[in-house]
């Protein structure tokens, strides 16, 4: 086995919210969530839209602290650090955006935009900054001229390109890609997911890609966690999930595929329902209300992960038996 | 900077707007007019100050070109003197009221929370107040029960003065205008994007928040100098704010309802100076707003 | 709604408290003590006297200490007397707020009355020649002096032509007539004031509604224009306006302060004015204190028609 480079255990992300009545409550955006994340390897996590998922990407990338658990980047405990000694951490882990037009700082020209993380961090002298962030456009498609362009000469895909470049230039072993091509046209996204399995190779790099899109998430994951309520419920490599899933959310999901055709729609009409408010959270397993195998233990104890073979994880009372 | 700036293109949008631009000739000229009283002073070779009882509500001459007022003062050289008065008053006010709102606007934008909670309910409170009757009063506080006599007495306390009154109740539209826009902005992914590339919240403010607030603040800043200058004007023709001999346009017409029988081109002219000052002002502040809102792409 | 009544309820009279401490210490750096008054009208009078007196009003006293007597002395009912106007402060303020509510509801009234189809208007026709006028008008509006604009009017009507009076107000027990007179001027200054603001408000409100998705689909369904216009988007533009005119009813009536000055019209901002130039503490802080609760009441009036014209927030209640 390789090589763990992110390791959470627990990890959790609450929210306090005015209710509609107007008492202040809590959400769980997420919820004790363990994973491992291997060096080279790409994980997809996917989801319903308000499932956690981006919550949990931009803990992960520490970007947002977490409320609970423990979290360690390459063997380095995270929790409770200062901004000062957490900041040479934050490096090791950067981000990619699903909007490219909200991620660029229209403001700033291309080379500001790739620039600043080196000079936040002292890196080089001005002219060698430029230098790489020239390379680094090279790298993902787009030539040097561009470093004087702004964000909104761009096209989307020239912008996601640039972001890609920025979350590149710190060297970071980790890419966490929050849904990175859903808000591009579709004949663009073939391109951009091929240039992060290019990128992946050149630099070495271990990504957590985030997707609500099934079709795109199978294509360039290795291992795929499943989300639902701020949980994770079923994690799997990719060819046994999509094989044979164990929970029944995850299969749901799976059914609903080939209906979807292009995989164009969002994976969130594929149930019957909605998925229970966040700020109520059903009893029992989080998925009964919708689970057409739910039965009473369902509706009063929560399922914990578990696994049989220590590869394939479950969280359902029922995995067993519906396997 | 490039043709491809935002701030380019808003330049360019802005100079397709005639209205806007030709207001902003007038404030250029009037500007120059009021940099230029002195020398215009001495070429006549009149004295803004000086009183002569003789020459009282003299018509238009060649010797005085807009006629003498109610003291035998030249009327053209106190009306360019009053411009003066009424463009420092007018900027400086509105930027130290602009600096205010912007700190609050952005602090509260950008911590949110509990700190946003109380700085937008002072910001309410302050709303909520009787601004002119406030004003009235705070221009007549007595300075020498608060100050030392030297500055209680001189004419740049008199001015600061009025400065501070108006920028003290005049920070609110700003800081709600700040406020909203920096709180849109936080949610950007480029300002999260800023943080996990290792900048700090003081970089984050200063290099991304703040200069994408540029546009709105610089509107603000343009809107409110009419407002500024249209209250002092308020103050001095009642009497409170800049006092004689030192001209200003409102209280060149303190006089003026008075003698409005025999002279009414006294009564005409300083209000037409600032009609046209604060009208090119809002007019400008609008094209601003026009050159900079992405929408109008 | 019973919460949000209390808490405004409690912020308001913060904000009351608040004003009153500040006012009652401006008002003790105004140049010019009742005793120093005393003095001027009397030389005779010596520094002991002048010390003595000073004791006698409890004016050697710390200022927080004269504010709260006030304090206690104003909510037992007891304000004092006016200087000026040698009446009790309530029945000198009650005469000025009738007064001011005379000159600012048909003010108002024309106000909105004009705003309301010019802003539409303009929105409607936006980016077209009848939108530049409209907004080259209002910009006229906004940027008018309205002293000046008061003088100009005194100048035209009552100085050339002899219309009508100058200023000041008809007598008790005169004809309508001849209070329509006295009110034609002041109202129309204050009315050019306003308007020009309203219709830059109508017209932005409006814009936003009919770049709303339900109004598209109300023409794509067939609806007539005007339907669409009058009924769809002008309700959904009102909801802002209605709220600038609640704060705006509340601010004017001190807010008149320099309309009512140049035409010597007896209300409530003239009051305001006369008071703190005259040294007439009593009246001042009285005054302002209740052109502060006008506001307020403003503000709670403007949310709770908001509340009433916007279905969503009345939904809110009952989920």
């Amino acid at each position: 086995m390789s090589e763990t480079l992110l390791a959470a255990r627990g990890l959790g992300r609450s929210f306090s919210v005015r209710r509609p009545q107007g008492r202040p409550g809590t959400v769980w955006a997420v919820r004790d969530v363990s994973l491992e994340i291997r060096r080279g390897e790409t994980l997809g996590l996917v989801g319903e839209s308000g499932c956690g998922k981006s919550t949990l990407g931009r803990l992960l990338a520490l970007l947002v602290p977490s409320t609970c658990g423990e979290l360690e980047i390459a063997g380095r405990s995270v929790v409770g650090l200062s901004r000062r000694r957490l900041k040479p951490l934050r490096r090791c882990v950067q981000m990619v955006f699903q909007d490219p037009v909200s991620a660029l700082n229209p403001r700033h020209p291309v080379a500001a935009i790739l620039t600043e993380p080196l000079r936040n961090y002292g890196i080089g002298t001005r002219s060698e900054r430029l230098e790489r962030a020239a390379a680094l456009l090279e790298a993902v498609g787009l030539s040097g001229t561009d470093l004087r362009r702004y964000p909104h000469e761009l096209s989307g895909g020239q912008r996601q390109r640039v972001a890609l470049a920025r979350a590149l230039i710190l060297d970071p072993g980790l890419v966490v890609a929050d849904e990175p091509v859903s808000a591009l046209d579709v004949s663009i996204r073939r391109q951009i997911l091929d240039l992060l399995t290019d990128l992946k190779e050149r630099f070495g790099l271990t990504y957590l890609f985030i997707g609500h899109d099934l079709a795109v998430v199978r294509q360039i994951a290795d291992r795929v966690a499943v989300m639902y309520l701020g949980r994770i419920v079923e994690l799997a490599p990719r060819d046994r999930l999509f094989a044979s899933p164990a929970h029944p959310y995850t299969r749901a999901l799976l059914e609903a595929v080939p209906r979807l055709g292009t995989g164009k729609r969002s994976i969130g009409r594929a149930l019957p329902g909605d998925p229970a408010s966040a700020l109520d959270p059903p009893p029992g397993c989080p998925f009964h209300p919708r689970c057409r195998f739910a039965s009473a233990i369902c509706r009063s104890i929560r399922p914990e992960p578990y696994s049989a073979d220590g590869i394939h994880w479950v969280a359902c009372h029922h995995a067993d038996a519906l396997q | 900077m490039t043709a491809g700036a935002p701030l380019a293109l808003a330049l360019r949008r802005f100079g397709r707007q005639r209205l806007a631009v030709g207001a902003l000739i007038v404030l250029a000229v009037l500007i120059l007019l009021a940099a230029a009283a002195p020398l215009v002073e001495a070429a006549l070779g009149v004295d803004a100050t000086a009183v002569d009882l003789s020459a009282r509500m003299r018509p238009p001459s060649a010797e005085h070109w807009l006629g003498t007022d109610e003291l035998g003062r030249d009327v053209l050289v106190r009306l360019l003197y009053g411009a003066r008065v009424s463009l420092f008053v007018g900027l400086t006010a509105a930027v130290a009221a602009t600096v205010i709102g912007t700190v609050v606007g952005l602090t509260s934008g950008y911590l949110g929370g509990r700190a946003d909670a109380v700085l937008m309910r002072f910001t309410d409170s302050v709303l909520a107040l009787p601004a002119l009757p406030l004003l009235i009063v705070l221009a007549a506080v007595d300075l020498d029960k608060v100050l030392p006599a030297p500055l209680a007495g001189s004419e740049l306390t008199g001015l600061l003065r009025i400065v501070l009154i108006v920028a003290l109740l005049g920070w609110t539209t700003v800081a709600r205008l700040v406020r909203s826009a920096s709180l849109a902005l936080v949610r950007q992914d480029f300002v999260l994007a800023a943080a996990g590339a290792g900048a700090g919240a003081l970089g984050i403010m200063f290099r991304h928040v703040l200069p994408n607030l540029l546009s709105p603040i610089v509107v603000a800043v343009t809107l409110s100098i009419g407002q500024v200058i249209l209250l002092e004007s308020v103050l001095s023709f009642l009497g409170l704010g800049i006092q004689p001999p030192m001209a200003s346009w409102g209280n060149m017409l303190t006089n003026a309802q008075e003698i409005v029988w025999e002279a009414p081109r006294l009564a005409v002219l300083p209000g037409l100076f600032i009609f046209v000052t604060v009208i090119a002002f809002n007019v400008l502040g609008d094209g601003l707003q026009d050159a900079f809102d992405p929408r109008a792409e | 709604m019973t919460r949000f009544l209390l808490a405004r309820l409690a912020q308001s009279v913060v904000v009351l408290l608040v004003i009153s401490y500040l006012s009652y210490v401006l008002m003790g750096l105004m140049p010019g003590d009742p005793i120093d008054l005393l003095v001027g009208a009397d030389p005779a009078v010596s520094a002991a006297d002048v010390e003595r007196l000073r004791a006698l009003q409890g004016l050697d006293r710390p200022i927080h200490e004269r504010y709260w007597s006030w304090l206690t002395a104003a909510l037992g009912g007891e304000l004092g007397h006016s200087r000026l106007y040698s009446t009790p402060v309530l029945d000198a303020v009650g005469a000025a707020l009738a007064n001011t509510a005379l000159l600012l509801l048909p003010a108002l009234a024309v106000s909105v009355a004009i705003a309301l189809p010019l802003g539409v208007l303009a929105a409607y026709r936006a980016g077209t020649a009848v939108d530049r006028l409209v907004n080259v008008l209002a910009f006229v509006g906004i940027s008018l002096p309205q002293f000046w604009l008061g003088l100009l009017l005194i100048l035209v009507f009552a100085v050339v032509l002899g219309w009508l009076p100058a200023g000041g107000i008809a007598r008790e027990g005169a004809p309508a007539a001849e209070h329509v007179r006295y009110l034609v001027l002041p109202a129309a200054t204050l009315m050019l004031g306003t308007v020009g603001g309203y219709v830059r408000y109508v017209r932005a409100a409006m814009i936003e509604a009919l770049r709303q998705d339900y109004i598209r689909s109300a023409r794509a369904r067939g609806a007539r224009p005007a339907r669409v216009i009058w009924v769809h988007a002008l309700r959904n533009a009102l909801t802002p306006f209605v709220t600038i005119l609640g704060l705006d009813l509340g601010l004017l009536f001190s807010g008149a302060l320099v309309t009512e000055t140049v035409f010597a019209w007896p209300g409530m901002g003239r009051l305001i004015f006369e008071a703190v130039i005259g040294n007439d503490y009593n009246l001042a802080l009285v005054a302002l204190l209740i052109a502060t609760g006008l506001i307020l009441l403003g503000n709670l009036l403007a949310d709770l028609c908001h509340g009433w014209l916007d279905p969503r927030i009345r939904a809110g209640a009952a989920p």
